[in-house]
């Protein structure tokens, strides 16, 4: 035998209680995380009439919609911030959110033959998925950002950007953090229990009535703030405003409990869906 | 021709639970996690590695894989056979990292990659280009290396007029000649080919024997080689293992390993009956009662040697009123060879059962194993029934007065009128 043989490339061993991720191993697919990136951009608007329009339209539908209910008939107040810049600021936060987490928690069963047949790092499609929901929240930014222009240059609102704009990639890379952690949990759920989808799905639906996507977090009654700030978004999204319009204000050590709630969520996300990972593929 | 060791398999283990897996309810689960966690119990998964494969049926749990152990060399071509649920499907998965063994581990070197995998993550909306790169990334290749390639594997594909066209636009033979491409232009260090998943579709099954013939006589390409096909098995592999209810039985040249499988097919095969005739095979014509292979110089045990005349007989119920049929017979070797093809004369059938038989004389059949099945046929001509396979048998060798060491070559060992004589003598 030659001498050479102890130095294996590779080692297929029994399931484990912890998650199997080698970082030198994902940094090899990068390729593939790209990939599956262009993928869902093309395949999304391909033989779609609008196109790429699409990632403008939703959340505009959704802020006007949210404008008529909530402004013209409840008359809810935002901050002395025009209505339609604050709830679009929330909405593309939140769509962020919840469209990355739709699309994680079924990831084993849409890849169930793709999963059965070849071996990849399975975490890579979850990420993908979510930096493919981070391309579009990027160009709804700028979307947002000549919204923005358009009330301080030309309708002079006051609102003033502030130096806490610095904070916004720190805010979006927890909210992408978050958003994986709770789908990874969800995905690893969906996996063995597929009920689970749609209990989540309709769950997520209601915590954004739990977030302040439509409402200042100031209006919230005293006795309520501290189980809606319990939700990890809301401070996100308080801080997201803050940095924005200078309006609101600024809770630092809740926004630290955003950000440890997040890391505490990403961790406990990728030991279920390292554990499920291991054997999906006989039960899917 | 053996390199160094690529792939090492150790006491490879894998447990299944049968019917309706561990899809187990939500209820079970919390059970048995409150069992473990709380109540600080063994966990009953765990428990069930020792215990005995009865003991295992009985609680829907099954070996798929018990203690398999293996190593494969560069450029070797390691053939595996076995029965369907032998646990030959259940190797690759593990072998190719789709699933995880439930105890014992395997280390490599090198990329595997697997025939099996054709197609797989195509997605239809997008066009062939922009496929050959997603499923490029997917069997493990850079952008960098897809880009290096595209032309060979468009130019492979015959599809260049069609790359820009969404797939779904393609014919199903343009998809797999496609999906093919990328695959065969991977150029893994093990390949591991899946016949048996392959089935149907022969356009495929013969690109990828040239595949492997291109593989194995390239220096160090490493294959492992999944078939039922024993010709092809004998022909490719230079080593075979053989599993049996999830265990290796033989690991050993094709010849000893390919007759040892058929051996243990073959008891089982010299004689078929069915009492029933709903349950048996056959069509709304024919049903087959009994085929049996009955040697002359004995019961049905017997063994069967070269200078053996052996008789083929079968019973059939006919279903029809009136039927006229003749049977033809094939006899092929176990790997695959047609020796003979022979025809009996019609006959007009009335409804009932009908027997038939056919000689093969002794002094006729080498020492070989051979396969024999049987085609029914209607008004001589359309065939209804053909009952494949249904009979084994091996002819042992005899050692006559020529004391001739080799096996003699051929399909059939004839003894025909030979002569040989003394014309004229110069001796005196």
């Amino acid at each position: 035998m030659s001498p050479d043989t102890k130095d294996w490339l590779w080692e297929i061993k029994p399931a484990g209680s912890l998650p199997d991720i080698k970082p030198a191993e994902l940094l090899r697919y990068k390729d593939l995380v790209m990939r599956f990136v262009k993928r869902d951009h093309i395949v999304s608007y391909r033989q779609t009439v609008l196109g790429p329009l699409w990632v403008f339209l939703e959340p505009l539908i959704a802020t006007y919609v949210y404008f008529m209910i909530f402004t013209r008939i409840f008359n809810i107040p935002t901050d002395n911030v025009p209505p339609q810049l604050f709830f679009l600021a929330g909405v593309v936060i939140w769509s962020f959110f919840s469209e990355a987490i739709g699309a994680i928690s079924p990831v084993f069963h849409h890849n169930a033959s793709v999963f059965s047949k070849v071996y990849f790092p399975r975490i890579i499609v979850p990420v993908s998925l979510v930096l493919s929901k981070l391309t579009r929240f990027g160009i709804q930014c700028l979307m947002l950002l000549a919204m923005y222009l358009y009330y301080v240059l030309v309708e002079k609102t006051p609102v003033r950007p502030n130096i806490y704009l610095l904070l916004v990639p720190v805010l979006v890379l927890v909210t992408a953090f978050f958003s994986l952690g709770v789908g990874l949990v969800m995905a690893a759920l969906a996996a063995r229990y597929r009920d689970v989808q749609n209990l989540m799905m309709f769950a997520i639906r209601l915590m954004m009535f739990a977030t302040p996507v439509f409402y200042p977090f100031s209006l919230v009654e005293e006795q309520y703030r501290f189980f809606l700030g319990l939700n990890p978004l809301t401070p996100i999204l308080e801080a997201f405003r803050y940095a924005l319009f200078g309006t609101g204000n600024l809770d630092w050590i809740h926004l630290l409990y955003g950000i440890a709630a997040t890391v505490v969520t990403f961790v406990v996300g990728l030991v279920a869906f390292g554990r499920v990972e291991q054997n999906v593929i006989d039960t899917v | 021709m053996t390199g160094n060791v690529i792939l090492e398999v150790n006491n490879l283990h894998k447990l299944y639970r049968l019917g309706a897996i561990s899809s187990g309810t939500l209820k079970k689960d919390i059970a048995r996690w409150w069992d473990m966690a709380v109540l600080k119990k063994e966990d009953p998964l765990q428990k069930i590695a020792g215990e005995e494969w009865q003991d295992l049926r009985k609680q829907n749990l099954l070996w798929a894989l018990h203690d398999v152990s293996f190593t494969v060399r560069e450029g070797e071509v390691l053939g595996i056979i076995g029965k369907n649920g032998a646990g030959k499907s259940t190797l690759l998965k593990i072998l190719s990292r789709v699933t995880r063994p439930t105890k014992g581990t395997v280390k490599g070197r090198g990329r595997v990659a697997s025939l099996l995998e054709v197609g797989t993550g195509f997605h239809e909306e997008l066009t062939g280009r922009e496929n050959i790169y997603l499923n490029g990334n997917i069997l493990g290749m850079t952008s960098k290396q897809v880009d290096k390639k595209l032309d060979e594997i468009i130019d492979f594909s015959g599809v260049e007029q069609y790359i820009d066209t969404p797939v779904k636009r393609y014919s199903s033979g343009m998809y797999v000649r496609l999906a093919f491409s990328v695959a065969a232009h991977l150029e893994p260090d093990v390949l591991i080919v899946d016949e048996a998943l392959s089935v149907g579709d022969s356009e495929f099954q013969k690109k990828s024997m040239n595949k492997i013939r291109e593989v194995s006589s390239k220096q160090g390409g490493t294959i492992l080689f999944v078939s039922h096909s024993m010709h092809a098995v004998q022909s490719f592999c230079s080593r075979v293992i053989l599993l049996e209810s999830g265990r290796i039985i033989n690991d050993n040249t094709p010849e000893k390993v390919i007759s040892q499988y058929l051996h243990s097919l073959q008891k089982k095969k010299r004689i078929q009956t069915y009492s029933n005739p709903d349950k048996a095979p056959g069509d709304n014509n024919i049903r087959i009662k009994k085929v049996y292979l009955q040697p002359e110089t004995g019961h049905a045990a017997e063994q069967v040697t070269v200078e053996t005349t052996v008789h083929v007989k079968f019973e059939f119920w006919n279903l029809q009123p009136q039927l006229d049929i003749s049977v033809g017979m094939y006899l092929f070797t176990v790997s695959g060879e047609c020796v003979f093809t022979t025809l009996s004369d019609p006959l007009k059938a009335e409804n009932g059962l009908v027997e038939g038989a056919c000689t093969i004389p002794g002094n006729f059949l080498n020492n070989d194993s051979y396969v024999i099945s049987l085609v029914f046929l209607k008004d001589i001509s359309d065939d209804i029934f053909y009952y494949e396979e249904c009979l084994f048998f091996d002819v042992e060798d005899v050692q006559g007065e020529h004391k001739w060491y080799g096996n003699f070559s051929g399909y059939v060992r004839p003894k025909l009128p030979f002569t040989l004589s003394m014309k004229t003598s110069n001796g005196g």
